[in-house]
């Protein structure tokens, strides 16, 4: 027997993303919190914050690198199985490339036929990812959000280090040298880019469209760059940043 | 029974470092091996041989050595076993498989060298692996840049013997490594005391030829689907195999055997309904190296093969002992061991040929194809080997590690999808 | 979960153990002691037994007067999903 909800926990290293929805898949309730210290608190803290009336009797996936933090779930499903579910019910596509730039980590996702043929994932390296934009902001003295802002409005500027370390003592000698924050900023930015295009090549991409999920979807200067790099045009969605709990929800419902 | 500690004293071992070691594996081999339930009950052997590793052995070649018998310590599957033994040498392989050793190889290797080689120097020069301090001579072999240099350094520090393994694979690289193995056994006979005969070889052939058909026999196993062995136990059988004395490896690896094949008559399992097979290629995993192996059987499949140096590439193909000459038989061993696909060859298409016959004879779902970080040969080859599996429609997961624990959770969320992949 | 190690001065008595548990019917396996149990024995091999096990091991000691260091109880000591490595 199909539970009434299903509900999906994505805990992530920066935000926890939390979908429920009901048995026709609509989205009934979602939360977006940061993840915290403690991953097990956040998903208590989820779970006392969630309507009586949609958690009792719903199932639970977790999902996200916290995702065995979550003590109620009745699954954990890896992130990059609920990153292409989600994604492929968002886009209402079933061949689809998914782009998600988390915080620690970058996935590529092939999807073909609605379930991943192929994915790669960024190793230890914190380039190409969420974290790489915000120790890049933080030395530029902005938020990750005002960094993709700026660089919108930036010039050429080419990173060459594709590591954070070294990116950064680059991005420091710029600013030594009194370049612009705003090309800076558009080098940060496209330095994101080209590393996901690097790791893309490992890859043999589907037909489908390239889809842009995680916490950089609301920066249209990201998804500009992306599509410079990819030379294709790169979909996203408002709601995309919760692709995964949105899968992990789907998946509890079977 | 022997003191281990004056042993380890008489070493010149660093007893406080050593302790060290001592207190972490004892967590490991629990974590990793006795969680499993349902073991055959010939791993006894290997438990008894992993929780006393630096005790047993390194006595028994002490022993050896007292009785005039000479250590030799290799690092690869390329130095012929056969040459030592028919000269009344004893072979045992070198610990090189722990992070334990890594900051003291770091000390005096640059940071992105492999980790193998790294705790390989760390062993020697830390001290702290009782096989390093016993063995009389080390044998190297150039596979791989980082060895021939890190080589030069161990080579300061205790004799070497370094046999030059060839890049291709034409005859003429055939007939060169047959002069290898003949200066190589010049040498070995000016070590030992001893004379080589075609006697002598022809019977160290047989007894390695039996090693290896008796691992052949518990590998053969895997290939059922009722499976009667985890690849961790598997794996651990493998590693001291490059230890342990060649017939008694032999005499237990067919007493598994024995064991396995009653189970799958059995139908006893240890897989559980669902789990995914796996089939692991790349580079070795030296002892006490089981953070893979442990993470996939964690993760919904099994392990059923390993192409690699710490699997099927040390006892696949047998040496012909018909030879009536010493140089028909060191042709005959040139032969065998040439037909070894490291990735130090180029082109090296046999390996993907033996990914693609070893995938489908153990009926593996998926390939994971594994190499230790800064490994560039076998890094290089993923792409190759990657293409060949897709054009198969075999499911292939590239992955890169090194001996830290700290990369466990990206490891298991990679597989673990990989796995959710496989079940569709 | 709390299970007992029997510890032992070399590996001679450990596997006569070994063999008489199994002659016994008595689940036991070769384990390597755990570090803390160990303090300065230096053999490592020590026999697993599980807690319903373990007074069936201590009468087949008891019977055969079996020798052994001691019997170590200890919790939580494996724990497959842990990822610490050596």
């Amino acid at each position: 027997m199909s539970a009434r909800f299903g509900i999906g926990i994505d805990i992530g290293s920066t935000c926890a993303k939390t979908v429920a929805v009901d048995q026709g898949g609509n989205v009934v309730w979602r939360d977006l919190r940061p993840t915290g210290w403690s991953s097990v608190d956040t998903a208590a803290a989820i779970r006392r914050d969630l309507p009586e009336e949609i958690a009792d009797g719903a199932r639970f996936v977790a999902t996200g690198y916290g995702r065995v933090s979550v003590p109620f779930a009745d699954r954990c499903v890896t992130e990059i199985t609920c990153h292409a579910k989600g994604a492929a019910a968002l886009f209402g596509l079933s061949d689809l490339n998914v782009i998600d730039i988390g915080g620690q980590d970058t996935k590529l996702i092939v999807v073909t036929l609605g379930a991943v043929s192929e994915f790669a994932m960024n190793d230890k390296c914190s380039a190409g990812t969420g974290r790489f934009l915000e120790v890049m902001a933080n030395t530029l003295s902005v938020s990750p959000a005002g960094l993709c802002d700026m660089a919108g409005r930036g010039g050429e500027t080419r990173i060459s280090s594709l590591c954070t370390v070294f990116a950064e003592s680059e991005v420091i000698n710029l600013i030594g040298r009194g370049a612009p924050r705003e090309n800076i900023a558009w080098g940060v930015v496209d330095s994101v880019a080209q590393k996901v295009k690097t790791q893309a090549g490992k890859l043999r991409l589907g037909p489908g469209p390239l889809c842009l999920t995680g916490g950089l979807c609301d920066f249209p200067f990201v998804r500009a760059r992306l599509e410079a790099a990819f030379n294709r045009p790169v979909r996203t969605n408002p709601d995309a940043r919760f692709a995964g709990a949105l899968g992990a929800a789907l998946y509890a419902l079977k | 029974m022997a003191d281990y500690v004056k042993m380890w004293k008489d070493l010149g071992m660093d007893l406080e470092s050593h302790d060290m070691l001592c207190q972490v594996l004892p967590t490991a081999v629990g974590d990793v091996f006795l969680t499993q339930e349902n073991r055959p009950k010939a791993m006894d052997f290997w438990d008894l041989v992993i929780s006393e590793v630096h005790g047993i052995r390194p006595a028994e070649l002490i022993e050896a050595q007292k009785a005039g018998r000479k250590v030799f310590g290799t690092f690869c599957v390329f130095v012929p076993d056969e040459i030592v033994i028919a000269l009344n040498g004893i072979v045992t392989g070198l610990c090189g498989g722990s992070q334990f050793w890594v900051p003291g190889g770091e000390a005096v290797l640059p940071k992105n060298t492999c980790p193998l080689i790294k705790a390989s120097v760390g062993a020697r020069l830390g001290r702290t692996c009782p096989f390093f301090r016993i063995a009389d001579v080390y044998v190297g072999e150039t596979t791989c840049d980082g060895k021939k240099k890190a080589y030069e350094i161990l080579g300061q520090d205790v004799p070497m013997i370094i046999m030059d393994v060839p890049q291709m694979k034409r005859p003429k690289d055939i007939l060169k490594w047959k002069d290898e193995i003949a200066e190589f056994a010049a040498k070995a006979e000016a070590i030992t005391g001893n004379t080589l005969t075609v006697e002598n070889l022809k019977a160290a052939i047989r007894t390695v030829n039996e090693k290896r058909r008796a691992m052949q026999r518990v590998y053969d196993a895997r290939k059922s689907l009722t499976l009667p062995i985890s690849g961790r136990d598997a794996l651990l059988m493998t590693q001291i195999s490059f230890f342990d004395d060649p017939e008694r490896c032999a005499q237990m690896c067919n007493r598994l055997a024995d064991e396995l094949e009653q189970r799958i008559r059995d139908g006893v399992s240890v897989a559980k309904p669902g789990d995914r097979r796996i089939l692991i290629t790349g580079t070795p995993l030296a002892v006490p190296n089981w953070k893979l192996h442990n993470i996939i059987e964690t993760s919904g499949a099994v392990v059923v093969c390993e192409e690699m140096c710490t699997g099927t590439r040390y006892f696949e193909n047998l040496v012909d002992d018909s030879g009536e000459t010493l140089d028909d038989l060191f042709m005959a061993l040139a032969e065998r061991y040439m037909k070894n696909n490291c990735a130090c060859f180029t082109p090296n298409p046999g390996r993907v040929e033996d990914i693609i016959r070893l995938a489908k004879a153990y009926r593996a779902d998926g390939v994971i194809d594994c190499s230790l970080k800064f490994c560039g040969l076998y890094d290089i080859e993923k792409r190759t080997v990657a293409e060949a599996l897709k054009a198969e429609g075999i499911p292939v997961l590239p992955l890169e590690t090194d001996y830290e624990d700290s990369d466990a959770g990206q490891l298991r969320t990679r597989i673990e999808a990989f796995v959710e992949m496989l079940n569709g | 979960m709390v299970r007992y190690y029997i510890l032992f001065e070399n590996y001679e008595q450990g596997l006569r153990l070994h063999e008489l548990l199994d002659g016994a019917g008595v689940m036991n396996r070769i384990a390597p002691a755990p570090a803390a149990a160990r303090g300065k024995l230096c053999c490592g091999m020590s026999l697993l037994v599980e807690a319903d096990a373990i007074d069936a091991a201590r009468d087949v000691i008891a019977r055969e007067g079996a020798a052994h260091h001691s019997i170590v109880p200890m919790e939580d000591q494996l724990r497959p999903k842990r990822d610490r490595y050596c």
